[in-house]
């Protein structure tokens, strides 16, 4: 025999390739969680500063009894109007991928507009960075250093948090962030658990509402997991989080007013809050993508919250 | 014209032998913690066996847009907000931290970023770009900074009405632990555990309360103090 048409003989002679690129893009592995569902938006509206003060509103006071039927005695003096505020300062955080035109000419499943899209995910995982950089100083805490999580410091939580008046409703449940392995440590807790408090995990509806890292909720307390829970106690531990509705805040600056600053050309993508540039190097046949959101995220009342150690 | 040229000495391509400098984050899902400083809170203390009553450090991490740090990394306002809650801000540049002064320590990375540590943790990099932390190593000697921050008192000493806070937590959890060995055998060790943090930790105050009475014993403070009498006219 002689003359075989084979793989072999056409891929040295150019009738075949030994690799072609699939269309399917996939996705690498990664923690998308968005946290913005747990933080109250407030909506930016600074004029002439880069920085927002938020205010809080005075506690009601119960009244005080009348000393006779003729004298107040102190009990009509002046109560003290105290109010509180707190700052959301917004600062630039920016992103780019600079692609080469061989890269645009060569096509393939990777495209500028890929690159943009993965740009645009990068928002959410940026505020979730913001708001867990700031567990570690909330004042109260509940755990102990190098101790794994458990049902008992889930509970501690929510006892202290009941303490300090943050009441869990059906519509603003308690919010719990923990490190996937404090999840963990929770789910394998649960296990020696004997009672009738069942764990529910996310559903497909619920994670349709609520975005990528919610877990799922436990005795009123919604579960969300996430790798931006910082490393404390020189890595030996996690500084995670339950916190009530109204514990933070964000804001995020609107990009579209740069609309004036930058050529309409340019703007490969205005989302309102992340806008997503293009400069162009003629000379070395590149473009790059770049995005820039202005977000600021804040403890808003530091009652509402309860950090939780755990080992890492 | 053109001439027979010889080249005898070959330029040498550094690139071909690999070097590794800093911590290898590029091109990878890690993201290097940021700038920060200790602060502690009144009621940020707890027992850890061997060394007593130790302040919980807390941090203020330096990330611009988090808790009003500004677009530079600048703290100050972040830290005047934690003070006004209580807190006590442990100054880097404090002359009473000897060995731990200017505990604000980074690595740097393969994209010129700095990845904030404590003092003390030191990285092994394995050559698939994996980092290993020393974290148990590292953390006993956080631990040795918390108890040099309580000895030299730049933080303020534990209040006896923290010390009952504390101890009534534990003993809440003991409590509530033994309870639910019945039906959970596992957890009698737990209690065991707890029974001897709780003894621990009475006896540690104890020790506490009586060096506080020698000492004000020598130093004086704890005389009688002389009754004196108001002059009317």
């Amino acid at each position: 025999m002689a003359n075989e048409v084979t793989f072999t003989g056409l891929a040295t002679s150019g009738g075949r390739v030994s690799s072609v690129l699939s269309s399917l893009l996939m996705e690498t592995l990664h923690d998308p969680t968005d946290l913005r569902a747990v933080m109250t938006e407030v909506p930016w509206a600074s004029i002439g500063s880069d920085s927002m003060s938020v205010t809080l509103d005075a506690a009601p006071g119960a009244f005080s009894a009348a000393s006779s039927e003729i004298s107040h005695g102190t009990a009509a003096d002046n109560a003290a109007y105290t109010t509180s505020k707190f700052s959301l300062q917004v600062a630039r955080y920016v992103r780019a991928y600079q692609v080469s035109d061989l890269f645009g000419v060569s096509g393939g499943p990777v495209d500028l507009e890929a690159v943009v899209k993965t740009l645009a995910a990068g928002v959410g995982l940026t505020m979730t960075d913001l708001l867990c950089a700031l567990f570690n100083s909330v004042g109260s805490s509940v755990g102990a250093t190098t101790v794994d999580l458990s049902t008992d410091t889930i509970y501690d939580a929510a006892f202290q948090l009941n303490s300090n008046a943050v009441v869990a409703t059906t519509d603003a449940p308690l919010t719990c962030v923990l490190s996937p392995v404090g999840m963990n440590d929770f789910r394998q807790s649960l296990r020696s658990e004997a009672g009738a408090i069942q764990y529910t995990d996310a559903s497909a509806a619920a994670l349709a509402t609520r975005g990528p890292g919610f877990q799922g909720t436990w005795n009123g307390i919604e579960f969300w997991q996430s790798d931006s829970c910082a490393l404390i106690n020189a890595g030996e531990d996690r500084s995670q989080a339950m916190f009530g509705k109204g514990a933070f805040a964000y804001t995020m600056a609107p990009v579209s007013a740069l609309q004036g600053q930058i050529p309409a050309a340019n703007i490969l993508m205005d989302a309102g809050a992340v806008l997503v540039e293009l400069s162009r190097d003629a000379d070395n046949g590149l473009s790059k993508a770049i995005s820039t959101i202005f977000p600021a995220v804040s403890e808003a009342e530091d009652l509402r919250a309860c950090e939780i150690v755990s080992d890492a | 014209m053109n001439q027979t040229v010889h080249l005898n000495k070959p330029k040498r391509d550094v690139r071909s032998a690999e070097t590794r400098e800093g911590l290898p984050i590029a091109g990878r899902q890690l993201r290097p913690q940021a700038r920060y400083v200790y602060i502690t809170y009144p009621k940020s203390w707890e027992y850890v066996e061997g060394y007593g009553f130790l302040p919980v450090l807390k941090r203020i991490v330096a990330k611009p847009g988090a808790n009003g740090v500004g677009r530079n990394g600048n703290v100050s306002r972040a830290v005047a907000s934690a003070v006004e809650m209580g807190a006590t801000y442990i100054d880097p540049k404090d002359s009473r931290l000897g060995e731990f002064q200017d505990y604000v320590r980074y690595y740097d990375c393969d994209t010129g970023a700095r990845w904030y540590v404590d003092f003390s943790q030191e990285a092994t990099i394995l050559p698939g770009g994996e980092i290993i932390w020393n974290s148990a190593e590292a953390n006993a000697e956080v631990i040795k900074f918390r108890a040099h921050l309580r000895d030299n008192q730049i933080v303020p000493g534990l209040a006896a009405g923290v010390y009952l806070w504390l101890l009534n937590r534990e003993r809440n959890r003991h409590r509530n632990v033994s309870s639910r060995s019945g039906l959970n055998p596992h957890l009698t060790a737990q209690a065991d555990a707890l029974e001897v943090r709780i003894k621990a930790m009475e006896t540690e105050w104890e020790r506490m309360q009586s060096g506080a009475i020698a000492k004000a014993n020598k130093d004086g403070t704890a005389r009688k103090p002389r009754r004196k009498i108001a002059e009317v006219d």
